[in-house]
């Protein structure tokens, strides 16, 4: 079905669940949709899917994160995540109230779902953005996404067909304030699961051991690069994340030498994380590590002095990382 | 049974280079590869051959030169490839692609006179744009189940058992035959050609599938111009900040620094 | 690079040296300090199927021409020289089973080498080398087999090998005319494999001596005739020293290579120490030698190709690049200076490597006696 732009209102947000909760990102995204919502006159929605009873307080929790209606879907096939029965809800849906635009977390469930959802809807869709504006000279969100491995930065738009969609990473907003005396809409929306739905199931799940420690929550990451020299040196960023009560992750040259797993990798492969402090040690600052750190106060100790990882950074050494991280275990430890 | 595997041909995003005066990709000279993701993809379907017999086509689209990409899977063990090629398809975004894409195989299971193909593997994303799209779309027009970021698959009587690594998760999901899987990170390493094969896929034939070849394609849904999403802007990554810069000995750096820690409440 | 070579040989020559890169280059460190035999490497390399690139079409191999062989083997001994012995080394066997063996003989060695089988060729003995007339090792006819009795010294391939070229004496008064070529399968009774040699260079390659007690063998496991086994050594080996001499050349190009890339980053005195000329012109001299000794090669195999006796092309070829991809390493040491010495940087390694093929396969000396020969007649 084919929506056109005047026949289209309301942008949605999917809030993606996990464990009963809602996932980081779809809050931050519903933040991010107020504005653009503010900035078009229109109607910020939330869209949940769940199992029987499974949505609870989420409707009330996205409202206050500034949804202005909830729209619920909730019964069996639902509880757990499945391609074809989340598609065809969010399709029918879609098709009977005809938002505007439909943004998606980057996660690996909303990068499996969007492309099936703009197929279904026949629409555009861009992955992977890490900003999205209203343009009001052309009435359309630009989406805002790297290309190139990070080398380039694109602005991809959707001129004529609606919904509008794309995924954009976790962590790319601040989480919006909570205001619990805000009002808003639930729409409960009973549509049972596609029967086609049972042509994918799932057999069992086990958490990866590969996964790595949980860097995304950490508040502290002291992470290392090719500069540290050794896998002997690189040991040294354990007692230093220790004295800072943080966590040592690492750029791809790291992992690749063996010194550290690689779910500790941090960057467009690997992970994104958001911290208040990032010490990235002999550590170029490709864009492809680049993508991946968000933090308040960004420390870089590198030799070379041109090395871009000082163009994102609030302190700049310019010396030896190895050197760096023993002098200041050294001082710390007094 | 049947698998094909689409192919995209990437420059290889390592050796790409910006030019700062317009901001524009400079790709003179740059090797065009397999896209890394579609080898993974290509290598599972070959040992799926091996494991259970298998025909394994593959598909790309693009200019003519992909076919030296598509030549390079027959080297590693594809059975049969073909290439759909021609300027209408140019600059079509993923939907585009996926629209012709999935008409390609289509065509192509119709003229092998095998009904449809019981496995389409795909790369779960390609390195030059990532967008990870093109394979649930396909799945979408082809109507058909998809699992995405696989690590393996097994053959079952009605369908596969396909191994996915997702959201910190290992899933192992049944899904009934035909459907579309997206291939992530796989064991082991995809294979080198040899000598012998890599010497007889250079005279292999590529058939090419042009607009005429696809007549249920609507000229009006494909290419630039049938392409929904359009690129409006470029820009090379901006500097975001000019901190703070340390350049002296590490007995005048360490205490700065300590004191800024020390100020944020970090220490 | 100085090859010309078809659009298809080309590809496979990238095909090699992408291949080379990525599971040869970086990995040889290990078994070049150890001493140990690469079995992991030299796996991948026979799933390549780089054991046949010299097989003819007719026995199921490319059937490549000569040139794009050279540089399929320039590509290798630029990689690890030691691999590309181990390899090169199979070859010198297939050459005189395919010019003087049965058919059979022929057909099952292709099978051997298609299964990642090796081989050896045993002329060499602790007091003949270069002298082959000075061999010991005897073959004594005893009903319709023989009894081989001897030692072998320097055999490459000697602990991995499934099947031996063992040169032995069935007339013992008619020195080199008295000589024998036989095949001897590793499981035979008696034959038995020495110490692996500790080598200087070409580390990952296995060389030992093999020692043969009252070995049985029947007469179908001789190669030819009796009594033709150095004429067919000889006249093998023609070919065997250009393929040898385009492993060599890799060595010498990777010197360049390593030193022209040090000389680029290393700044001395506010800039980089290529702009200096006296590095300049040392990089130079190396091309220049470089490619004077890739044209010998190519022209050498051009004769072969066209089925032209090019003993002396062969010879000159063999000794010109051994003495300079010595002189090139040697250089390449002297421009990454310290570091060159280390073992940290691959260039002390190429030095160690280059030397065994001044020494290999007919001394220097014997080349030059073979070249200088000539002027005697």
């Amino acid at each position: 079905m084919l929506v056109k732009k005047e026949d289209s209102n309301g942008i949605w947000v999917f809030a993606e669940l996990c464990g009963g909760s809602v996932r980081k990102v779809s809050f931050e995204l519903l933040g991010a949709a107020r504005r653009l919502a503010d900035a078009q006159s229109e109607k910020l929605a939330a869209v949940i899917l769940a199992g029987d009873g499974g949505a609870s307080e989420i409707p009330e929790e996205a409202i206050a994160f500034g949804a202005d209606e909830v729209y619920v879907v909730e019964g069996p096939g639902y509880e757990t995540y499945n391609t074809e029965a989340y598609c065809c809800a969010i399709a029918t849906l879609a098709e009977k109230y005809r938002p505007s635009a439909i943004i998606i977390g980057a996660t690996d469930l909303g990068r499996d779902l969007a492309p099936r959802l703009a197929a279904r809807l026949r629409t555009g869709l861009t992955a992977d953005c890490i900003d999205m504006a209203y343009n009001s000279e052309t009435a359309n969100i630009d989406w805002i996404c790297p290309a190139f491995g990070g080398k380039l930065i694109v602005t991809i738009s959707c001129p004529d067909s609606r919904p509008q969609m794309g995924t954009v990473r976790q962590g790319m907003y601040d989480l919006p304030r909570r205001s619990d005396a805000r009002r808003g809409r639930i729409i409960a929306e009973p549509i049972p699961a596609s029967p086609e739905s049972s042509l994918v199931r799932v057999l069992d799940t086990v958490v990866s051991a590969a996964e790595g420690p949980d860097l995304e929550s950490a508040q502290v990451i002291v992470a290392g690069g090719h500069g540290m020299g050794s896998a002997e040196n690189f040991e040294k960023l354990y007692r230093l994340a220790e004295l800072l009560g943080g966590k040592v992750a690492a750029s791809r040259a790291p992992v690749e030498f063996g010194w550290i797993d690689e779910g500790c990798m941090i960057g467009h492969s690997g992970k994104s994380v958001s911290t208040k402090l990032y010490i990235a040690l002999g550590i170029s600052g490709t864009i492809q590590h680049v993508a991946g750190v968000k933090s308040d106060l960004i420390i870089a100790v590198n030799k070379d002095r041109n090395a871009p990882i000082f163009d994102i950074a609030d302190i700049s050494v310019v010396g030896d990382a190895n050197e760096f991280v023993s002098a200041l275990v050294a001082r710390l430890e007094k | 049974m049947n698998i094909l595997v689409c192919v995209k041909q990437v420059p290889d995003t390592m050796e790409v280079k910006i030019d700062e005066e317009n901001n524009r990709l400079i790709r003179d000279g740059v090797p065009y590869t397999v896209n890394p993701f579609d080898s993974n993809a290509v290598e599972l379907a070959v040992r799926m051959k091996e494991r259970y017999g298998a025909c394994v086509t593959v598909l790309s689209m693009g200019p003519v030169q992909a076919s030296e990409s598509l030549r390079e899977c027959l080297a590693v063990g594809a059975d049969d490839a073909f290439l759909i090629s021609g300027r209408e398809f140019g600059g079509s975004d993923t939907l585009a692609t996926s629209r012709v894409l999935s008409e390609g195989i289509k065509k192509i299971a119709a003229n092998k006179g095998i009904g449809a193909f019981d496995l389409i593997l795909c790369g779960r994303q390609s390195s030059d744009s990532d967008t990870a799209q093109v394979g649930p779309e396909t799945a979408e027009f082809l109507a058909i189940p998809q699992v995405t970021y696989a690590t393996d698959i097994e053959k079952t009587d009605a369908g596969f058992i396909v191994t996915q690594a997702a959201d910190g998760r290992i899933n192992r999901l049944s899904v009934t035959a035909p459907c579309l899987v997206t291939i992530g990170k796989i064991a082991g390493f995809p294979r080198y050609s040899n000598m012998m094969s890599k010497i007889a896929s250079m005279s292999a034939a590529v058939p090419v599938l042009s607009a005429e070849d696809l007549p249920a394609v609507n000229p009006e849904t494909v290419g630039l111009l049938g392409s929904p999403t359009k690129m409006t802007g470029m820009q090379a990554p901006k500097k975001m900040k000019s901190g703070e810069i340390l350049d002296g000995g590490m007995g005048e750096i360490i205490p700065r620094v300590a004191e800024i820690l020390a100020d944020q409440g970090f220490i | 690079m100085g090859y010309i070579l078809s659009e298809e040989s080309q590809k496979l020559v990238a095909m090699v040296r992408d291949f080379c890169d990525k599971e040869i280059v970086k990995q040889c460190k290990e078994f070049d300090i150890s001493g140990a035999f690469p079995a992991e490497i030299m796996k991948k390399c026979n799933e390549m199927q780089l054991n046949l690139i010299e097989l003819p079409k007719k026995y199921g191999g490319p059937g490549l021409d000569w040139i794009t062989i050279a540089a399929i083997y320039e590509e290798l001994g630029r990689a690890d020289a030691g691999v590309a012995s181990t390899l090169a080394t199979n070859t010198m066997l297939m050459k005189v089973l395919f010019k003087f063996g049965t058919e059979e003989q022929a057909a099952n060695y292709c099978e051997l080498l298609k299964r990642g089988g090796y081989s050896t060729f045993a002329l060499t003995e602790a007091q003949a080398g270069s002298d082959a007339a000075n061999t010991l090792t005897v073959a004594d006819k005893d009903g319709d087999d023989y009894v081989l009795n001897g030692a072998k010294a320097f055999a490459s391939n000697g602990g991995i090998a499934d099947v031996h070229g063992i040169f032995a004496l069935t007339d013992k008064t008619a020195g080199t005319k008295g000589l024998t070529a036989f095949l001897v399968e590793k499981e035979r009774a008696g034959m038995k494999v020495g110490q692996e040699e500790n080598k200087m260079g070409i580390r990952l390659s296995n060389t030992t001596s093999l020692f043969l007690e009252n070995v049985r063998v029947p007469a179908s496991n001789v190669i030819g005739q009796e009594g033709k086994g150095f004429s067919m050594a000889m006249q093998t080996l023609d070919a065997q020293r250009i393929v040898t001499a385009a492993i060599t050349i890799g060595i010498a190009q990777r010197g360049l290579e390593e030193a022209a890339a040090y000389a680029k980053q290393r700044v001395t005195f506010g800039q980089p120490i290529n702009r200096n000329q006296a590095v300049q012109f040392m990089l130079a001299d190396m091309d220049i030698k470089i490619e004077t000794a890739r044209q010998m090669i190519v022209h050498a195999f051009t004769l072969l190709q066209n089925g032209t006796r090019c003993t002396r092309e062969a010879s000159i070829a063999k000794c010109y690049t051994a003495d300079i991809a010595m002189e090139v390493a040697t250089d390449a040491v002297q421009i990454v200076g310290g570091y060159g010495y280390s073992r940290d940087y691959p260039v002390e390694k190429l030095m160690r490597d280059a030397k065994v093929f001044q020494i290999l396969e007919g001394t220097n000396q014997i080349q030059r006696m073979i070249i200088g020969g000539q002027f005697l007649r």
